[in-house]
């Protein structure tokens, strides 16, 4: 099943990036844009106005839904049908 | 000469003398041994008749271009030019050139010269340089036309990927979906392999591959266009992709996020008619979430030939402007407004662009 890994906030980039990982090693990147791409201008990049809207947690918890409903059922199949699992 | 003298030679010369008989044989003995151990023979005298002059023929012309990563060279020789300068070589004599270039101007440095050739055309791949070009032309290699030179420097261009097969060892290839989906009041763009969303998708760059881990990338504004990189970490999300950028990147692909369905409100206009005509339009909703004006369409049960363009400002219509006022209407015309999206379809964002397997460059 896939957790949280790790998560860190790439300033150059503007993301919050949280990388999601299963047992196997499988990854999976949350990258919420906290930021806008950098200015053309000044070159330096901007908070989005929205930021007290986010909800990374939300997001995680969402997105690891998702992705564990989708290998459950994968797995569940593989238990039907005694399939070994890579 | 002096072995075409032999001992008798000198003893009859010397009859009598024999002083000067033993200097002369000294000579001769030492310049025998002196041939011996070096190997030379002695200078013959040549009475052949000289070359004649041979002139160089009249200039030929040359072309060059640049493009795909390569010079494209054509050479004109004058027996096949057109104007002032035809006919000249009405023999047809071969003719040879001498192509050189330099990227400087002045060729006073980094000069190649090119193999000399009968050729008249020739291609000469070198990405990414710009050169300077010159030729000459010879009947017979050594006496030679001055240089006529390519006016201006060339550049050779970049190779693109639709110049190369796919999977060659500087071609890319992925096989990635991208694309995005509302996401209440921002979007979500989605990087995912053949498997569908959560799976991980293989690049591929000349003869290796490596698999990339899927992507999520939330609050997304709408109405932007996207390009979307692996930079070996995580995801970019670029407005623009410069021609150049990290090796290190993987291009991914192109996505344009749009307002969905939910957030765009088509506007709701009314048709004024006055004598079967359309006169004007009156604006009874402006609409929501248009990012492009929206087409009307008006359509009666008797009248025909009327136009209208809706003028889009902050998300709305502001103004519709009459166009042709048509004739036989009612009363009752309807004005249908659609589209209003840019950049893609109304329900949802979508990919504008397959990454299909090739290079950026061709985006």
């Amino acid at each position: 099943m896939y957790s949280l890994h790790h998560q860190y906030l790439d300033m150059a980039s503007g993301f919050h990036v949280i990388e999601l990982r299963d047992e196997r090693g499988n990854r999976h990147l949350i990258q919420l844009a906290v930021g806008h791409d950098s200015c053309p201008a000044c070159g330096a990049v901007h908070p989005k106005d929205n930021l007290d809207n986010l909800d990374p947690a939300a997001a995680v918890a969402q997105i690891n839904e998702a992705l564990n409903t989708s290998q459950r059922q994968m797995l569940n199949y593989a238990g039907k049908h005694r399939l070994t699992v890579r | 000469m002096a072995l075409s003298v032999n001992l008798a030679q000198i003893n009859s010369a010397a009859k009598g003398n024999s002083d000067l008989r033993e200097t002369l044989t000294g000579m001769h003995l030492a310049l025998q041994s002196l041939y011996a151990q070096t190997g030379t023979t002695p200078l013959s005298k040549i009475d052949a008749v000289a070359a004649g002059f041979t002139a160089p023929p009249a200039p030929s012309q040359l072309a060059v271009t640049g493009a795909n990563g390569s010079f494209t060279v054509s050479i004109t020789t004058p027996q096949n030019a057109s104007g002032a300068k035809a006919p000249s070589n009405a023999t047809n004599a071969p003719i040879y050139q001498e192509l050189s270039s330099s990227p400087v101007a002045n060729f006073v440095s980094g000069v190649i010269t090119y193999p000399v050739s009968t050729n008249t055309s020739y291609v000469f791949p070198n990405p990414g340089v710009t050169l300077y070009w010159r030729l000459r032309s010879s009947y017979n290699q050594q006496n030679w036309s001055s240089y006529i030179a390519q006016p201006g420097a060339v550049s050779s261009g970049l190779v693109s990927s639709a110049a190369s097969g796919s999977n060659l060892s500087l071609n890319q290839s992925n096989y990635a979906t991208v694309d995005s989906v509302a996401n209440g009041s921002t979007a979500t763009v989605r990087v995912y392999g053949l498997g569908g969303v959560g799976t991980s998708w293989t690049s591929i760059l000349g003869n290796s591959s490596k698999v990339i881990a899927s992507g999520t990338i939330m609050n997304v504004a709408y109405s932007t266009n996207g390009f979307v990189v692996w930079d070996g970490q995580k995801y970019q999300l670029k407005p623009q992709l410069a021609q150049t950028f990290p090796d290190t990147w993987v291009p991914v692909g192109k996505v344009s996020v749009i307002a969905n369905s939910s957030g765009l409100v088509l506007p709701v206009i009314h048709a004024v008619v006055t004598g079967g005509a359309i006169v004007a339009y009156q604006i009874i909703n402006p609409g929501n979430g248009l990012t492009a004006a929206p087409t009307l369409t008006i359509t009666d049960s008797s009248g025909t030939g009327a136009t209208a363009t809706a003028v889009v400002a902050a998300g709305a219509v502001t103004q519709v402007t009459p166009g042709s006022a048509g004739s036989g209407y009612s009363g009752t015309p309807t004005v249908t407004a659609s589209g209003g999206v840019s950049g893609g379809v109304a329900g949802g964002g979508g990919a504008t662009g397959s990454n299909g397997g090739r290079l950026y460059a061709d985006v």
